[in-house]
């Protein structure tokens, strides 16, 4: 496929440069550029190939040292940039003063972080990634006795530039590549079916053929069992473990949830609340995972401890909160505009260090229990207590004597985050990046294994 | 300049083995959220996002390409883009089966009736109201927090596709509500105004928000956040269950809507959306509720969420039964899908949530019609059991049959009339037991038709706007539990 150019490239005409010169008071400008491709699968054909290109620009004016505005377009001309301009200043004049603003990120002596990053991503006519997808989907039609083929295939590259009135001016590339693949054997009945999912910076580490065989090798060949409601150990798998680290970073972990009451960090209480053996950080610069160089302040990101020891360190900041709560910025900062500015600052890449285990020794603690794939639909049911509830899918398994038995039908967990990190005894060596289809949330996880984790009911599939 | 770049799209899609092409032009694609917490504001944020989104159908299947860049060299190669896509697959021989257009005009216009312009209402009126709702909130230190919200959104969009279908639509929606937050200690409980997730939504102007008359309202949200923190536990077992009316509507978004898409029924969301416990072939012979049970998908109904003049393929807005007299009778469908089921005709729902994105099959407004039942009838013929209003919190399995769902109140109901106020209540049941369970439905006085901005699917996740027509409703032999 082809890229597209920006209409405002070229030296001079910088839409960081006139957005600034445009605007009176403080402000800051983020440039994004991006192209991605999407191939979806389903019913074991390519149905929906889909390409994206986005330029757009995002404005936050601060006038009398607080009152905040912001506005975002994708028209870059000139009466775009006025128009973008205008809006936010406008929102900004009626606007009440932010309490703890105290001013936008300076310069620093800090380099921006260099990251691994595919800048032909998303570029080229995708007929290998397709033949790679086909491959997979033949592959099942072998092997299984009636398969049907879902899934998706992801490529994006973005470049994000911010600049503010502070002289702030930074400008990263970044590359996601992310895949799933879900095959069922429907000559079953209820079918019975195998998931498996990869996320990189770099799409050639992305091998659809090779999750294609990873998903096929976790098809059951034998008929869905029941298994009743109960308390069970568990080993969850690392699609289960980004998912409830998602809803942990956003209820709990971020600024306005410490701001508002809702997390569980309230409160001045410092003692354990996970395991002290699970190593937990805020890695955005890793390459196991989807990195990131510059939070959408423009401050260059860096690694931090989220949980040491078991103690929660404190919420992730951008400017604006820290200035509330009397520190530094976390460099989590979000897009300043609706959506994502209800969620405030969050930490979007929870990467565990590696754990002890094989996977065979996870499963191999176990004497009844069960291995869950991934979880579906997951909520929270009392955020502060981080009581969620999602039901199992695309492979959940009873475990006896150590030992993977036979698919059951899928059980609704209703549990605590914190009490499944709490009652974690062994955590995988091999960890994998689950992040989403255009990698806002990149967390890097293995899979690992709990005692005692509540599942409230059962459903028959 | 928008109709001949809309040509220049389409004409640049017509290539040798393409059987069709549609392409949709947003001149504006327009959103203003104003939020209130605590006193200050925390977004007052105006994007506007114009572009173009290009869909083939050639020798290998759909292709679909997007751009914000809206320049004649760009859009031409953003159809190419599209038709590059839609040969990637022509070797595996996919037959898409696709039904002609729909036998109605040709050309034609859709707008949103709109008596005060939400856009142009001054910033700091809107501040205004919502900076003075938000502050009413706070009623007792209990109220850590409090938010109060405005949101509205306009698209300005021309369509065209190859069979010479052309269609304007200027869709104006807008909505607003309150939260208080109350905690102490470790328990932390939320009430909302007048719905949960930002309040209600309608497509209508700025008087649909003064319509909701927040100030009025505030103070009382507020107290009974305080009062359900210290409310007893609800309490546990298997139970009748009243639900209010925005309950009863995301239960039946959640378990008939999604359950009734063809695409999910067909197995093409099965990789993410999921699948659904519904047979294709099932439509006429599957018990889906009791006798009460009336639901259809209604994108004519004036002022509502999920209407609209043209879906984004051209297929004029239409009525749908989708479950009569607890009979599954319909699906929501496509041009694609209804031809792959054997339909005559789309159901008209195919619907993208804005220029970058391909058009899916998507809920317009699903409405369970009301009965017969005053509210207090309602109670009083549940005897004992508990009432419950306003989500807080909800899931459902893959195939729309598992469910479990939190509201941010509860009150217990003993001898026919509403008791103890009680908190952190949940229900949970699987779909066609649950709808089974409907003994009676509420009349036209409960029925409210609820706006819901933020119904997920698709890969790129889309956000699709619909609505849900709901009356209160008494179900029996629930589960019921607390959150604990």
């Amino acid at each position: 496929m082809p890229t597209q150019r920006s209409r405002t490239s070229g030296k001079g005409n910088d839409p960081i440069d006139r957005v600034l010169s445009s605007v009176t008071g403080a402000a800051d400008v983020r440039h994004l550029r991006e192209r991605w491709v999407t191939l979806r699968v389903a019913n074991s054909t390519l149905y929906q190939p889909i390409f994206e290109n986005r330029e757009y620009l995002s404005l936050r004016v601060i006038v009398d040292g607080g009152r905040i505005g912001t506005a975002t377009t994708t028209d870059l001309s000139t009466e775009g940039v006025a128009a973008l301009a205008k809006r936010a200043e406008a929102g900004a004049r009626n606007a009440v003063r932010t309490q703890g603003f105290t001013h936008l990120p300076r310069p620093d002596r800090v380099p921006t972080p260099t990251i691994r990053v595919r800048r032909d991503a998303a570029q080229g006519d995708f007929a290998s990634k397709a033949s790679e997808l086909f491959a997979a989907i033949d592959r099942a039609g072998e092997e299984l006795g009636k398969s049907r083929v879902a899934g998706v295939y992801n490529e994006g590259f973005q470049q994000l530039s911010v600049g503010n009135t502070e002289g702030i001016r930074r400008t990263s590339d970044r590359s996601v590549a992310q895949a799933s693949l879900l095959l069922e054997d429907l000559s079953f009945d209820p079918a019975v079916s195998g998931w498996a999912e990869a996320a990189s910076w770099d799409p050639r580490k992305v091998d659809l053929a090779k999750l294609g065989e990873e998903a096929l090798s976790r098809v059951p060949r034998e008929k869905v069992h029941r298994v009743p409601e109960g308390k069970y150990d568990v080993v969850l798998g690392a699609p289960a473990i980004a998912e409830l680290l998602n809803m942990l970073s956003y209820g709990g972990l971020g600024a306005y949830s410490v701001e508002e009451g809702w997390s569980f960090q309230g409160g001045a209480s410092r003692k354990a609340v996970i395991s002290p053996k699970i190593q937990l950080i805020d890695d955005p610069l890793s390459p196991l995972g989807l990195p990131e160089a510059i939070d959408y302040e423009g401050v260059p990101a860096r690694s931090r401890k989220v949980f040491d020891r078991g103690i929660a360190t404190g919420p992730s900041h951008d400017t604006l909160t820290a200035g509330r709560a009397g520190g530094r910025t976390t460099a989590n900062a979000v897009p300043p505009e609706a959506p994502y500015a209800s969620f405030g600052p969050l930490p979007r890449h929870l990467s565990f260090l590696p754990g002890e285990g094989t996977f065979e020794e996870l499963v191999g603690g176990i004497r009844k229990g069960l291995l869950v794939t991934r979880l579906h639909y997951v909520r929270f049911v009392h955020r502060k207590k981080t009581i969620v509830t999602g039901m199992t899918r695309d492979g959940t398994y009873w475990v006896e004597n150590g030992e993977i038995q036979y698919p059951v039908a899928n059980l609704r967990m209703t549990e605590s985050i914190l009490g499944i990190l709490r009652r974690t005894d062994l955590t995988g060596k091999a960890l994998r990046c689950c992040g989403d289809e255009r990698g806002f949330f990149a967390p890097v996880v293995p899979d690992l294994r709990a005692r005692k984790v509540a599942f409230s009911s059962a459903t028959i599939f | 300049m928008v109709e001949e770049l809309l040509l220049m799209a389409v004409d640049s899609a017509r290539q040798t083995g393409i059987r069709f092409a549609d392409a949709r032009i947003f001149r504006h694609h327009r959103l203003e959220h104003i939020s209130v917490r605590n006193g200050e504001p925390e977004v007052m944020s105006y994007g506007d996002e114009p572009g173009v989104g290009i869909r083939v159908l050639g020798p290998g299947g759909w292709g679909f390409a997007s751009s914000t860049l809206l320049t004649p060299a760009s859009v031409r190669e953003t159809a190419r883009t599209a038709v590059a896509l839609s040969r990637l697959a022509r070797a595996r021989k996919t037959e898409v089966p696709f039904l002609p257009e729909s036998r109605t005009p040709r050309e034609g216009s859709y707008e949103t009736p709109v008596r005060e312009d939400p856009f142009a209402v001054p910033l700091e009126e809107k501040l205004s109201l919502l900076t003075e709702a938000e502050r009413r909130l706070h009623v007792a230190p209990a109220i850590k927090s409090a938010k109060a919200e405005f949101t509205a959104w306009q698209e300005d969009k021309e369509y065209l596709s190859s069979e010479g279908a052309s269609y304007h639509s200027l869709i104006t929606h807008v909505g607003s509500g309150l939260t208080a937050n109350a905690i102490s200690g470790g328990e932390a409980q939320r009430r909302s105004y007048p719905n949960s997730f930002g309040g209600d939504f309608a497509q209508a102007g700025f008087e649909f928000v003064r319509s909701l008359d927040l100030l009025e309202h505030a103070a009382e949200c507020g107290r009974e956040a305080v009062r359900v923190l210290k409310a007893p536990q609800a309490p546990e077992g298997t139970m009748n269950l009243v639900l209010g009316s925005s309950q009863v509507g995301l239960q039946v978004h959640e378990s008939v809507g999604h359950a009734t898409e063809l695409d999910r029924i067909l197995a093409y969301e099965a990789g993410f959306a999921g699948t659904s416990f519904v047979d294709a072939a099932s439509r006429g012979k599957l018990r889906y509720g009791s006798p009460e049970m009336n639901i259809v998908a209604d994108a004519t109904i004036p002022g509502a969420l999920g209407t609209f003049g043209w879906d984004d393929e051209g297929t004029p807005a239409k009525r749908v039964p989708l479950v009569t007299k607890g009979l599954l009778s319909g699906f929501l469908s496509s041009r694609e899908t209804a031809a792959r089921q054997g339909l005559t005709e789309s159901g008209g729902t195919m619907r993208a949530d804005g220029p970058l994105r391909m058009p899916l099959i998507r809920m317009t407004n699903i409405n369970l019609l009301p009965g017969d039942h005053s509210f207090e009838e309602l109670v009083e013929e549940a005897r004992d059991g508990l009432y419950m209003e306003t989500n807080v919190s909800w899931s459902i399995d893959d195939k729309r049959l598992n469910f479990q769902f939190g509201c941010e109140v509860g009150y217990t109901i003993k001898d026919g009339e509403l008791g103890e106020l009680v908190r952190n209540p949940l229900y949970s049941g699987m779909t066609p037991a649950f709808w089974g369970s409907l003994a009676a439905t509420g009349d036209e006085s409960t029925y409210h038709i609820w706006g819901l901005p933020n119904c997920g699917k698709g890969q790129p996740t889309q956000t699709m706007h619909v609505a849900h027509g709901a009356p209160a409703a008494l179900f029996t032999g629930v589960r019921v539990r607390g959150a604990r």
